[in-house]
C-alpha cells in the first residue's frame, strides 16, 4: 500500500501525534495506513538470539509498567504526556514524532495570518529568519529549527539502542542516533515505504545505570521543553561510561557520549550544535561533584534551544544544565 | 460570632446545621431541613451519564452548519470583499459579511461598539468578518476560504500604554472613546480621590510601593461556544444559547436584528462551564440568526477552541503603580493606585472593569484615604471582558502584596497586620458607603492561621519552603442592573399543580454553579416539601420571569430571595388549606417534611398533599411569584454606583508551598481556603466552589496566560495554555465561615468568585517567605522566579 501511495500516506499507530497535526491541515497526506493490527510489531522481551527488543507497536504505558527495561525507559515513557495518551501512543510514534514549533503547531487560519512557514505551506522561518551564509546574513528559506520532542528518542539514544526498519527493500538496522539527521522537516533517515519494527537495546544497557529528567511547564501533558538522558557506569568511583542526551533543544537529540565513541550525524546545516567542541575528559576519572559541574556546564554551554517552543531558550539552556547535574548526581548515588 | 465548618472537619450534617448565632443576631430560621445539606447539583447526573443536552448535541431537521470566516490582520481596512466564489460553492445556502448587520451592540448600554462582523476595518485578528451557512460544517469551512478579503494594514495598538497616545481619527478603533481624552484610544479613565492622601503619606511611619504586571488570561471553560439559531414557521427566532445572562442577548438580538423582542425566544442550553466567558451577548449569536432568518432553517455554529479563545472576555492585561502607607503600628492610612487595563477590541464589560479595578480596593482593609486613577484602552487584541472575580483580583494582588511588604518593614507578622486593618461588620466605607452587612473575615483569617499551625512556620521555614497569606472581598451582585429600569433584578414564578410537582420558573442561569438545586432548595425548605418534588425552569425567555443572569456573583443573594418570597405565599395558602381542613388558626402552622404541623398541638397535622389539594379547591393550580430588588444603597457622585452590592463576601486563604531555587518552579503543597459566604445554602457546592476558585486562581498565579507574536494568540489551545493538572494542583481544605447575612436568602452571600483573588497573593507572599523575592509578575512562571532569585543573589554578592 505504501507503494501505491508514495508520497502521498502516512502510517498511523497509536494517533496521538498524527492526527492532531492532521486537524490543523498540516502536510496532511491523502492516505493513512494503519499498523494496528500488526502483532508483530507489539513484541516487548528477548528474543531467540536474547536480545532485548521493544516492537514499534508496543504502548507507552506497557514500557512504562515493563519491570525488565532499564529504570530510565520505564521512567521515560512513564512522564509522557498523560495516562490517556500513554495508552494509546506508542514507541514508534513516539520516536517519529513530528518536530515541534509555535509557527508551526497551529491553525490553518492562524498560519494563513502569519503568512505561513518553512515546515508547512511556506518559504521561511520565523523563529531563526536570517542565517549567516558567506559572511553575509540573508533571509532564511532554507533551514527549519522545529523542535525535536519526543521523550524515549534521546533516552534510547543514551542507552545504545539500535533500529530495525522494514520496507520494500528489505530489513536494515541501524543506530537510534544515525537516525536522526537533518533540520526540522528533514528530521531522520527514513527510507520511503519504510516502517519502524523494532529497537534493539545493547547487553550493556542493562548493566547500566539509567535516568530521565523532564523539563515541562506542567508535571502533566506538556511536551519536555527539556529533556535530559543519561546513562552511567562506574568502575570504583571512576566514570566507566557516560553518556548523556537532550531532548527538546535541537532538530534531533543531541548526543554527548563522554567516551566518544558514538558521535552525531552532522545534520549539515548552519545551526549544528556540536556536543564534541571542548568536551571535558570524563572516562577514567572520578565522578566527583567538581566533574559532575564540568559535564553540566560544558552540556549546558553547547545546547541550543530555540524560541518556538514554552518557556524561554535561555531559561532552558540554563536548565540543561541543572537536570545534567541532577541526574548524574543522583545516578551517581545508585538512581532513583 | 461566625461559625466555622468545611472539608477539614468533620462532615457530621447535624453538626453543620444546628442553628447557628452570628454576630447578626439569631439567623433566618433554624434550624433547617433542606437548607445547609450537602446536597448533590440537580444536573450532576445528567453531566455525567451524558445525558446533558448541549448545544452542539442538537439537531433539527434541514439543519445547517455554520463557519466564521476571520480577520488575519490585527488592525486594516477592509478594500474589498468577494463572496461569489464562496456562494457559488455547492451546499453553501448562504453568506453573510459585515453588509448585513449595521447595528452595533454590547453588554452596557454605554460600549455600543460591537458589530456582528467587521465593516470598514477589522480591529482584531480573530474578528468576524463573514460567515457561510452550508450543508455540513467541512463545506462551509471549505467555503470561508473561498471568500476574498483584501486589506489595507493600519498600525496596529498592541500594547496598552500606546494606546494612551494622541492619535489621527482614523488610527481610533472606535468612534466613541474617554471624552476627557478624545483623541486617544482611552475607553475609559476612572479619577478618584478621597481623604487626603497626600498628607497621608507624608505623614507615615512605612511607605510601600511597587509596579506590577499581569498577562491576560482566558476563562478556559470546557465547552467552546456551540449555539444552533432557528428562524421558525411562526416567524419567531428560537436561539439555544449556553448564555449566562439569556436578557441581554435577548435585547441585543432585538436591537441588531431589528425585531421586537417578543419575537425572540433565547433558550439557554446546558452551560459547560462560564466564569464570566459566556455572560456578553456575542458576535456569533447574531451571525447564526442571521444565516437563520436568511435561510429560514436552524443554524448550528460550533467554535473549535482557538475561536472560543478568540471571541474571548478573559481577565484584562493590567499594569499597576501603586502605594500604600501605615503608620508605626502597622494601621493602614492610605491607598494610591494607578492601573491601566489592555481592553483589547470591544467595550464589554470594561466600563465596569475600570471602577472596579480601583473601587474594589476598598476592603476587606478600611482605607482611610483613596486615589485611583484607572484607565481601559483599547487595543488591537482579543477583547477583555468579565471573569470570575471581575475587575477586583489583578489589584487584590497588588495590595495583598504591599501589605505583605510593609509587615515586613514594621517587624510585623503578615496575619497580624492584616488584622488590624480589617473592616468591621455592620458598617458603611467612607467614601464609596458600600454597606458591609456581616463580616466574618477574622474568624475565617484566625482559622486559617490555626489550621495551617502558620504561627510556627512564618518566617520559620526552611529556605526554598515558604507560607502566605492572602485575603479578598467581593460583592454578592452588583446593586444596580445594566440596563436602567425600575423592574425588579429577579422575578421568579412558582407553579404547583395537583400532581404535587412544584415548577419554578427563572432565568437565572445555571451555568454549573448549581443556582438551579440552590432554587429548589430556597423553595421546599420554605414550603417544607422533599427536594425532589421542585422541579426548576430556568431555560426559556418565554416561560421564565426575568432575572438578570449569572454574572457579579449575584444569583443566590437575588434570585434565591425572590424564589424565597414567591415560596412564602405558597406557604401561607398550604397553612390556610391546613387551617380551613383542621380548624386550627392558619399561623400557628409549621410546613416542614412534607407535612403541615399545627405548632401548638404536634399531633394535628395533614400532609403536604393533603393541604395541597385543599389549596387548590376551586382555583386549580397554585401559582405565585417572588421579585427582588436592591435596597437603596451608595451615595452621589459621579461613577458612586460602581462595586454597590447588598452584601460583601470575605475571604482570607493561607498557602503554604515549596520554590526550587535552582529552577524557578513552584509547587503548592496545601492551601488553606476560609470564605465567609454568609451561610452555606448547599455546603457540597460551596466547597466545590471554593475549590474550583482555588484551581483557576492557581492557574493565573503560576502558568497560565495569554502569549502574543503581534496581534496573534500564540497559544490559543489547551496543550499552549497552560490550566493547572490534578498533579499541579494541591490539597485544598474548605473552611467555610458562616455569618448570616441579615438579607441574603437564609442569610446566604456569593462564593463563587471571591475566593478567587486571595490564592494569587497567598503564593506570592508563600515565594517570598520561601526564598525571599517578591514577584511583581503574575503568572510566576519559573523563569521570572528564577530571574527575581538569581537578581537577589547578585544584588546580596554585591553587599546590598
Amino acid at each position: 500500500m505504501a507503494k501505491i501511495h508514495a508520497g502521498d500516506c502516512d502510517f498511523l499507530s497509536g494517533g496521538t501525534d498524527l492526527l492532531p497535526n492532521y486537524k490543523c491541515g498540516l502536510n496532511a497526506h491523502g492516505h493513512v495506513i494503519s499498523l494496528q493490527h500488526i502483532a508483530e510489531l507489539k513484541q516487548i522481551g528477548r528474543d531467540s538470539k536474547g536480545a532485548f527488543t521493544i516492537g514499534a507497536g508496543v504502548t507507552l504505558a506497557e514500557i512504562e509498567r515493563n519491570t525488565e527495561v532499564p529504570r530510565g525507559l520505564a521512567d521515560c515513557a512513564a512522564h509522557v504526556a498523560s495516562p490517556l495518551l500513554r495508552a494509546s501512543g506508542t514507541l514508534g510514534g513516539n520516536l517519529m514524532l513530528d518536530n515541534r514549533c509555535h509557527f508551526f503547531n497551529q491553525s490553518y487560519f492562524w498560519r494563513r495570518s502569519l503568512g505561513y512557514c518553512l515546515k508547512a505551506d511556506g518559504d521561511r522561518c520565523h523563529v531563526v529568519p536570517q542565517i549567516n551564509e558567506g559572511g553575509k546574513s540573508v533571509l532564511n528559506n532554507k533551514v527549519c529549527v522545529a523542535t525535536h520532542s519526543s521523550d524515549l528518542a534521546p533516552m534510547l539514544i543514551a542507552l545504545g539502542a539500535e533500529a530495525t526498519f522494514v520496507g520494500p527493500d528489505g530489513k536494515r538496522t541501524i543506530k537510534l542516533n544515525d537516525f536522526y539527521w537533518g533540520d526540522g522537516i528533514a528530521r531522520f533517515d527514513r527510507k520511503p515505504g519504510e516502517i519502524l519494527s523494532h529497537v534493539t537495546l545493547p547487553p550493556w544497557a542493562f548493566n547500566v545505570r539509567s535516568g530521565w529528567k523532564k523539563l515541562a511547564p506542567r508535571q502533566s501533558i506538556d511536551f519536555s521543553v527539556v529533556g535530559v538522558a543519561a546513562v552511567l557506569e562506574l568502575d570504583g568511583d571512576k566514570v566507566k561510561t557516560l553518556r548523556v542526551a537532550l531532548g527538546a533543544v535541537d532538530t534531533t537529540p543531541v548526543l554527548f557520549d563522554f567516551s566518544q565513541q558514538e558521535k552525531r550525524r552532522e545534520p549539515g546545516h548552519y545551526l549544528f550544535v556540536d556536543a564534541y567542541k571542548n568536551m571535558p575528559e570524563a572516562v577514567g576519572k572520578k565522578l566527583d561533584d567538581a566533574l559532575i559541574e564540568t559535564i553540566a556546564k560544558h552540556v549546558q554551554t553547547q545546547a541550543q534551544p530555540k524560541l518556538n517552543v514554552p518557556m524561554a531558550p535561555d531559561y532552558r539552556k540554563k536548565m540543561c544544565g541543572v537536570l545534567t547535574r541532577r541526574l548524574l548526581t543522583e545516578l551517581r548515588g545508585g538512581g532513583k | 460570632m461566625p461559625t466555622i465548618s468545611g472539608s477539614g472537619e468533620t462532615k457530621n450534617e447535624h453538626q453543620l446545621n444546628k442553628g447557628v448565632w452570628t454576630d447578626n443576631g439569631p439567623p433566618a430560621q433554624a434550624p433547617f431541613n433542606v437548607i445547609g445539606k450537602r446536597v448533590p447539583l440537580k444536573d450532576a447526573y445528567r453531566k455525567v451519564t451524558g445525558e446533558g443536552v448541549y448545544a452542539d448535541d442538537m439537531k433539527f431537521p434541514g439543519m445547517l452548519h455554520s463557519r466564521i470566516l476571520r480577520a488575519t490582520q490585527p488592525h486594516a481596512r477592509i478594500l474589498r470583499i468577494d463572496t461569489s466564489k464562496a456562494e457559488a460553492l455547492p451546499g453553501v445556502r448562504a453568506v453573510v459579511t459585515g453588509a448585513d448587520a449595521a447595528n452595533r451592540f454590547g453588554v452596557l448600554p454605554v460600549s455600543q461598539d460591537e458589530l456582528s462582523m467587521a465593516r470598514e476595518k477589522v480591529i482584531y485578528n480573530g474578528e468576524p468578518v463573514a460567515a457561510v451557512a452550508a450543508d455540513t460544517e467541512e463545506i462551509a469551512e471549505q467555503a470561508i476560504w473561498l471568500i476574498e478579503v483584501e486589506y489595507e494594514p493600519l498600525e496596529a495598538f498592541l500594547k496598552p500604554r500606546d494606546s494612551l497616545k494622541d492619535v489621527a481619527p482614523e488610527l481610533q478603533l472606535h468612534d466613541k472613546v474617554e471624552k476627557k481624552h478624545p483623541n486617544t484610544n482611552i475607553h475609559k479613565a476612572v479619577d478618584q480621590e478621597f481623604g487626603d492622601v497626600e498628607g497621608s503619606f507624608k505623614g507615615a511611619e512605612c511607605i510601600v510601593n511597587a509596579e506590577f504586571k499581569f498577562d491576560g488570561i482566558s476563562h478556559g471553560f470546557t465547552e467552546p461556544h456551540a449555539i444552533v439559531a432557528h428562524w421558525d414557521a411562526d416567524d419567531r427566532l428560537q436561539l439555544y444559547t449556553p448564555q449566562q445572562v439569556p436578557h441581554y442577548t435577548h435585547r441585543a438580538l432585538a436591537k441588531v436584528l431589528e425585531l421586537p423582542m417578543h419575537r425572540i425566544q433565547v433558550i439557554r442550553t446546558m452551560v459547560g462551564g462560564g466564569f464570566g466567558g459566556k455572560s456578553d451577548p456575542f458576535q456569533h449569536e447574531m451571525i447564526a440568526s442571521l444565516l437563520s432568518m436568511r435561510t429560514r432553517r436552524p443554524v448550528k455554529l460550533t467554535m473549535d477552541r482557538e475561536e472560543t479563545f478568540l471571541t474571548g472576555r478573559g481577565r484584562h492585561p493590567t499594569e499597576g503603580k501603586l502605594a500604600m502607607a501605615f503608620d508605626a503600628q502597622g494601621k493602614l492610612l492610605a491607598l494610591d493606585s494607578d492601573i491601566i487595563i489592555d481592553g483589547g477590541a470591544y467595550g464589554s464589560f470594561g466600563v465596569v472593569s475600570a471602577y472596579y479595578n480601583g473601587v474594589l480596593s476598598n476592603g476587606p482593609y478600611a482605607i482611610p484615604a483613596f486615589r485611583y486613577h484607572g484607565k481601559r484602552v483599547y487595543s488591537n487584541r482579543i477583547p477583555s471582558g468579565a471573569m470570575r472575580g471581575h475587575g477586583s483580583v489583578n489589584p487584590r494582588y497588588c495590595t495583598e502584596t504591599l501589605i505583605d511588604m510593609a509587615a515586613v518593614k514594621l517587624g510585623l507578622d503578615p496575619c497580624d497586620i492584616r488584622l488590624r486593618n480589617f473592616m468591621p461588620s455592620n458598617t458603611l466605607t467612607p467614601y464609596h458607603k458600600f454597606r458591609i452587612t456581616s463580616n466574618g473575615i477574622r474568624e475565617g483569617l484566625a482559622e486559617a492561621m490555626r489550621r495551617s499551625d502558620w504561627k510556627s512556620k512564618w518566617g520559620k521555614l526552611p529556605y526554598g519552603h515558604g507560607i502566605g497569606v492572602g485575603c479578598a472581598w467581593y460583592i454578592s451582585g452588583s446593586a444596580l442592573p445594566i440596563h436602567w429600569n425600575k423592574l425588579p433584578q429577579s422575578t421568579v414564578h412558582l407553579k404547583i399543580d395537583m400532581d404535587g410537582g412544584v415548577t419554578v420558573h427563572s432565568l437565572a442561569a445555571d451555568i454549573g454553579q448549581g443556582s438551579d438545586t440552590m432554587l429548589a432548595q430556597c423553595v421546599a425548605e420554605v414550603i417544607g416539601c422533599s427536594l425532589e418534588r421542585v422541579h426548576v425552569k430556568s431555560a426559556t425567555t418565554d416561560t421564565a420571569p426575568i432575572d438578570l443572569g449569572s454574572y457579579s456573583s449575584r444569583v443566590t443573594f437575588m434570585a434565591g430571595n425572590a424564589a424565597r418570597k414567591a415560596a412564602e405565599e405558597i406557604r401561607a395558602k398550604l397553612a390556610s388549606a391546613a387551617s380551613k381542613l383542621t380548624g386550627q388558626p392558619a399561623q400557628y402552622f409549621d410546613l416542614v417534611n412534607e407535612e403541615v404541623i399545627c405548632r401548638t398541638k404536634p399531633d394535628v397535622r395533614v400532609t403536604f398533599m393533603e393541604a395541597l389539594h385543599e389549596a387548590q379547591a376551586d382555583v386549580g393550580a397554585l401559582v405565585a411569584s417572588g421579585s427582588y430588588q436592591s435596597p437603596p444603597l451608595g451615595t452621589q457622585f459621579k461613577g458612586s454606583n460602581a462595586g454597590l452590592s447588598p452584601s460583601y463576601s470575605f475571604s482570607a486563604f493561607i498557602c503554604e508551598l515549596k520554590v526550587d531555587p535552582e529552577t524557578g518552579f513552584v509547587q503548592p503543597i496545601k492551601i488553606w481556603a476560609a470564605h465567609d459566604c454568609g451561610r452555606a445554602l448547599n455546603p457540597l457546592s460551596v466547597e466545590g466552589q471554593i475549590e474550583g476558585s482555588v484551581h483557576m486562581g492557581l492557574g493565573q498565579a503560576l502558568t497560565e496566560q495569554l502569549r502574543y507574536r503581534g496581534g496573534q494568540l500564540l497559544n490559543g489551545n489547551f496543550l499552549d495554555y497552560k490550566i493547572p493538572t490534578p498533579f499541579d494542583t494541591p490539597e485544598i481544605e474548605v473552611i467555610i465561615v458562616e455569618s448570616a447575612d441579615p438579607e441574603g436568602p437564609f442569610g446566604a452571600k456569593e462564593c463563587g468568585e471571591g475566593a478567587l483573588a486571595p490564592i494569587i497573593p497567598a503564593v506570592g507572599n508563600a515565594i517570598y517567605d520561601a526564598v525571599g523575592v517578591r514577584m511583581f509578575e503574575v503568572p510566576m512562571t519559573p523563569d521570572r522566579v528564577l530571574k527575581a532569585i538569581e537578581a537577589k543573589k547578585r544584588a546580596e554578592a554585591k553587599g546590598e
